[in-house]
Formats: structure tokens, sequence, C-alpha cells
């Protein structure tokens, strides 16, 4: 089994950088070999592979070795914690926005907003 | 004529915490070489250096496919524990070099920082072009990396000794 434990700083620093976000959205549609992943960077092979293993320690990406190819896929579990997180920043806003909203309706009932 | 030194600079820096010997130590030792360059791990990683002006500083990593991508360069100036400059390969096989970009003056400075190290990893290109297909090619992307990941083998190499 695939260790699902995500540290957030691994995961955000993983997904701050386009090369392995195209890479995480090619994974999203299904397995792909390392080659295959690859192929649309014109990008030397240890670079690749760099961003390959950011993605694999973060845990957003698991590989499989069959022979000499190395099979990639996607952890989709391992983006909760960033989901999460982001859902609490959003919810923690929306909250403030409806008690201004309300503070400007009682304003504006009381009769002293401008 | 070739384009002011500034434009075709690249300057990346890291604070270890490791004393400056052993940062030294462990950037011309090809054992060491071996176990932190690259992506690939020490056991598709070699290294031979030879320690002196004009002597060739190689790194030579295997991909999973059996591809060669050796980094290969001149050491031009060495300055233990302080400093090496390397001149990389001009038939290196793209534009990051695996780490040495053809005809680049890659030089690694070495400052003692607090209880640490100050490793600063400065690069001339060839050309203002150079400079822009490298970083095409990952070089940046993969230095940054790779000075991550010295860092975490300082903690591996170091646990249980202090």
């Amino acid at each position: 089994m695939p260790n699902y434990q995500v540290n957030l700083d691994d995961a955000f620093r993983a997904l701050a950088d386009p090369t392995r976000r195209a890479v995480l959205q090619r994974l999203s549609q299904g397995s792909a070999s390392v080659k295959e992943l690859a192929e649309p960077f014109d990008m030397a092979l240890p670079s690749f592979m760099q961003h390959l293993r950011v993605l694999e320690d973060s845990g957003l990406v698991s590989s499989e070795k069959k022979g000499r190819t190395r099979t990639c896929d996607i952890q989709p579990a391992a983006l909760l914690p960033v989901e999460d997180w982001i859902a609490e920043q959003r919810a923690i806003w929306e909250r403030r926005f409806d008690r201004l909203d309300e503070y400007l309706k009682e304003l504006n009932a009381s009769g002293e907003a401008p | 004529m070739s384009a002011a030194p500034d434009t075709r600079r690249l300057r990346m820096t890291r604070y270890y915490d490791a004393p400056r010997d052993l940062v030294w130590e462990v950037w011309t030792n090809p054992q060491h070489l071996a176990a932190w360059w690259g992506p690939f791990g020490p056991d598709a990683t070699s290294s031979t250096i030879d320690a002196r002006v004009g002597g060739e500083f190689l790194v030579s990593m295997q991909a999973p496919d059996g591809s060669e991508h050796p980094s290969r360069g001149v050491i031009k100036a060495i300055d233990p524990p302080e400093k090496i400059v390397i001149e990389g390969d001009a038939n290196a096989g793209d534009a990051c070099g695996a780490g040495l970009p053809p005809g680049a003056t890659v030089t690694i400075s070495f400052e003692a920082e607090g209880n640490g190290t100050r490793l600063t990893l400065t690069t001339v290109f060839a050309s203002v072009e150079a400079l822009h297909a490298a970083d095409a090619s990952g070089y940046t992307a993969s230095w940054s990396q790779t000075l991550d990941a010295l860092g975490a083998y300082f903690v591996s190499i170091t646990e249980g000794v202090s």
C-alpha cells in the first residue's frame, strides 16, 4: 500500500511548478510510463526525473517498475489535505463576508448608512 | 561580441547546517558526489574527480532506460575549502549538460556562516540564449531540487554523530 500521509509543505511545493502540475493533469487521465510523461517536455531526462522525484516524495504520485518500464499513477487521496486547507481558508473568508453583509443590512435598517 | 556577464549569470544559494570542511568534502569526494548528485540514486550514479586545475570533474548518471547522462567539466580553479570553478564540457548532450552546461563556468563557493555553511552556485553561461535553453531544459529546477537533496544528505550522514 502506498503511504497517503502527505505533508502540506511537500504537497504545495510539488504543485508550485508548471511541469509538475502538467504531469499531475496527465496522470489524472490514467497511468503513464515515465517515457510517455516526459515526451511533451523539451527537457533533459535527469531534469524530468527530478520533477518526478519531487512528486513522488510528496506522495502525490506513486510508481512501479516492471522490467525496464516505470509506470506512474496519481494518488488522488494525497490531494485531500491540500483541498481541506484551501476549503478552510475559503470558509473563514465566507463567514467574514456574511458577517459584513449582515452588518451593512443592520446599518441600512437603522438609517445610519450614508 | 558576447553579452555582459551579468545577463548570462544565474546564482543559487543554500545554507547548510554542516561545517564547511564537510560541505567541501561532499562536493569533491566522488563517493559522496555519487550519493547525492541528480535524481537516480547512488546505485545509478558514479563519479571520478581529478582534483587539480585542468583535471576532469565527472558525475555519470544512468537512467532507468539505460541511457547515460554525464555531468562533465574541467576544473578551472580549486581552492579548498572555499571555491571550485568548473567549465562545462562543450560537447554536452543537452543545454543543461546534466548540471554542467556546455561552455558555462560554474563556480561553487563555500562560506562559513554561523555554525554552518553558505553554498553559492553561480553559473555564467556562454550566452543569454544558452541560459534560456538550459533553463527550458530543466537546469534551474534540477539544481534547486539537487541542492535541497544535498541538505537532506547532510542530515542522513551526520545523524547519530553529534
